[in-house]
């Protein structure tokens, strides 16, 4: 009994699960001993590091949380799925152990969908398909499924979920990339598509945004750490200032109240820097692992990759993208605030990445005028969105998050179906069958005209 | 020979692109690298002896000669042609 017991409190430590599940990847692949030693226990390592960052940002931000109530009597929280997703699993040891078992699992799905159905996409973004296995989890926790349910069910809707993403993209992506080499694998994509065709509306005809000259001083946002360094210390510096020395000290103690400021808003980045970090070294082992074994299963796949698979294709429209995504976040946080009551900060990284690819999908269809419009569309979505979900789950305050949101708009909308997991489950099997039908009639109408050549 | 490969947040397309070099060396069968992957905000950290890149980052190592430029992550080919004169070039 003893034994079991140690066993089963095993499988219950999300750190050993992942570790368990790089271990069988590697073995697999047929890796040396020594790779296959040191992959496991970078695995482990790197979700602890994670943890450790998680732990570090949330009690960076709770401050913010409170002057910025205390101020403003709203609810302000920072967006970032990587964030609100690592607040969520160190604090419910559930949904941590169950979402690591879902992401392994889910990604065989992904490959037996891929093997069998006509949706040959292989989701390959690691961090993507780690926030989705915890969105998915949280959702069957809160829908009030055992363990078993959630692991299972949540498996399988993981797999469905990240094989039918690239495919929604996939027609844009042909455009931009000009072939059908790889898609694209990420969480944003209902959005970035979504703000594409607004675009294409309103800026039919326009010229390309790539014959354009754009500053060059932008660049630097690139750059992770300084641009949330950035916003942070904006937001940080305003609830400082406009609380007064008086009300910080409650938190600061003795420190000076400004200097307080600077230091938290640094000190949350460094909590982001640290759990990246974590993230890093958890998926180098596990992705390869995922990719060695579909190369030999699904031969004809087709490999989903992270957003800046397209950033070279045009670098243009990813400036103008970013730049509107961020003026449609700042005036969706006023929206929010009117509409629900919450306000999600700015999500810079969320602009940067994926702002620019709206940008880079609206001038693909929709020029200029199109990538400007994607750009500002995509930003109030992601914000308002993210309020409501905050709204919608009180907070996350019963899962240990709150102060956090996502700004990951395809685990928010699978959120928010999975309310209702029945309503949830038909959604995702009948958006997987539609897209399988386009699919097939783009796949008839590719081999039409090449035999018409 | 220590290669890092770098992309913004370093854990997307760098670990694409790792593999992908990994793959292209094996095949060019060139042994004793190191290959990692890192983001670029702080690849100044790391002490490389070659940085391989996706494109859009040309302007971020402009001027410098240890650095790859690659268009497509995925394409074995590209990267293998790149790294096989970079390795001519330095005789190694």
């Amino acid at each position: 009994m003893a034994i079991l017991n140690f066993f089963l409190a095993l499988l219950q430590t999300p750190a050993i699960i992942l570790a368990i599940v790089a271990l069988i990847g590697l073995i697999v692949q047929g890796k040396k001993f020594s790779d296959v030693l040191s992959g496991t226990v970078k695995t482990s390592l790197g979700y602890l590091i994670l943890s450790a960052g998680s732990s570090l940002l949330v009690t960076e931000i709770l401050p913010f949380v409170g002057l910025f109530q205390e101020v403003f009597n709203l609810s302000g929280f920072a967006t970032g799925s990587e964030i609100i997703v690592g607040a969520i699993q160190q604090s419910v040891p559930i949904i941590a152990s169950t979402s690591a078992i879902i992401m392994g699992v889910g990604f065989l799905v992904n490959i037996l969908l891929a093997r069998f159905t006509p949706l040959k996409y292989i989701f390959l973004t690691g961090h993507m398909m780690w926030i989705s296995s915890v969105a998915v989890a949280f959702s069957l926790y809160e829908a009030g499924f055992g363990n078993g349910a959630i692991i299972v069910i949540g498996s399988l809707i993981q797999g469905a979920v990240l094989t039918l993403l690239p495919a929604i993209s996939q027609p844009v992506v042909r455009k931009i990339t000009g072939g059908n080499d790889f898609a694209i694998a990420h969480l944003t994509t209902l959005g970035t598509v979504s703000s594409a065709y607004v675009g294409k509306l309103v800026g039919r005809n326009s010229k390309s945004a790539e014959d354009m000259k754009l500053p060059e001083g932008l660049k630097f946002f690139k750059d992770t750490s300084m641009s949330i360094s950035i916003v942070m210390f904006v937001f940080y510096m305003m609830v400082v200032l406009l609380a007064g020395p008086e009300s910080v000290s409650a938190y600061s103690g003795e420190t000076n109240y400004i200097i307080y400021g600077i230091l938290k808003a640094l000190g949350f980045t460094a909590g982001v820097m640290v759990l990246l970090q974590g993230v890093r070294m958890l998926l180098g082992e596990l992705v390869p692992a995922f990719k060695g074994i579909s190369d030999k299963l699904v031969p004809n796949a087709v490999p989903a990759l992270d957003v800046p698979a397209l950033f070279g294709y045009a670098p243009n429209s990813l400036m103008l993208g970013f730049i509107f995504a961020t003026i449609g976040m700042i005036v969706a946080m006023f929206l929010s605030s009117a509409f629900f009551g919450v306000v999600p900060l700015v999500s810079i990284i969320g602009a940067f990445f994926t702002g620019g690819v709206a940008g880079i999908m609206g001038n693909a269809l929709g020029g200029r005028i199109g990538a400007m419009v994607a750009g500002f569309v995509y930003g109030a979505e992601l914000i308002l969105f993210s309020g409501f979900t905050y709204k919608l789950f009180d907070h996350f305050a019963a899962v240990g998050a709150e102060g956090t949101g996502h700004d990951c708009i395809d685990a928010m909308a699978q959120m928010t179906i999975m309310k209702n997991p029945i309503i949830g489950i038909i959604i995702i099997a009948g958006a997987f069958v539609l897209l399988s039908m386009m699919e097939l009639r783009h796949q008839k109408k590719a081999t039409a005209n090449a035999s018409a050549q | 020979m220590h290669i890092v490969c770098v992309c913004g947040l370093g854990m997307g397309s760098s670990l694409i692109l790792k593999m992908t070099v990994e793959k292209a060396l094996k095949e060019l069968g060139s042994t004793g690298h190191m290959v990692e992957h890192w983001d670029a905000g702080t690849v100044s950290s790391k002490n490389a002896d070659l940085i391989v890149t996706s494109a859009d980052f040309q302007e971020r190592f402009a001027g410098r000669e240890n650095v790859l430029f690659i268009n497509n992550v995925v394409n074995t080919g590209e990267v293998k042609e790149k790294l096989k004169s970079y390795l001519e070039k330095r005789h190694l």
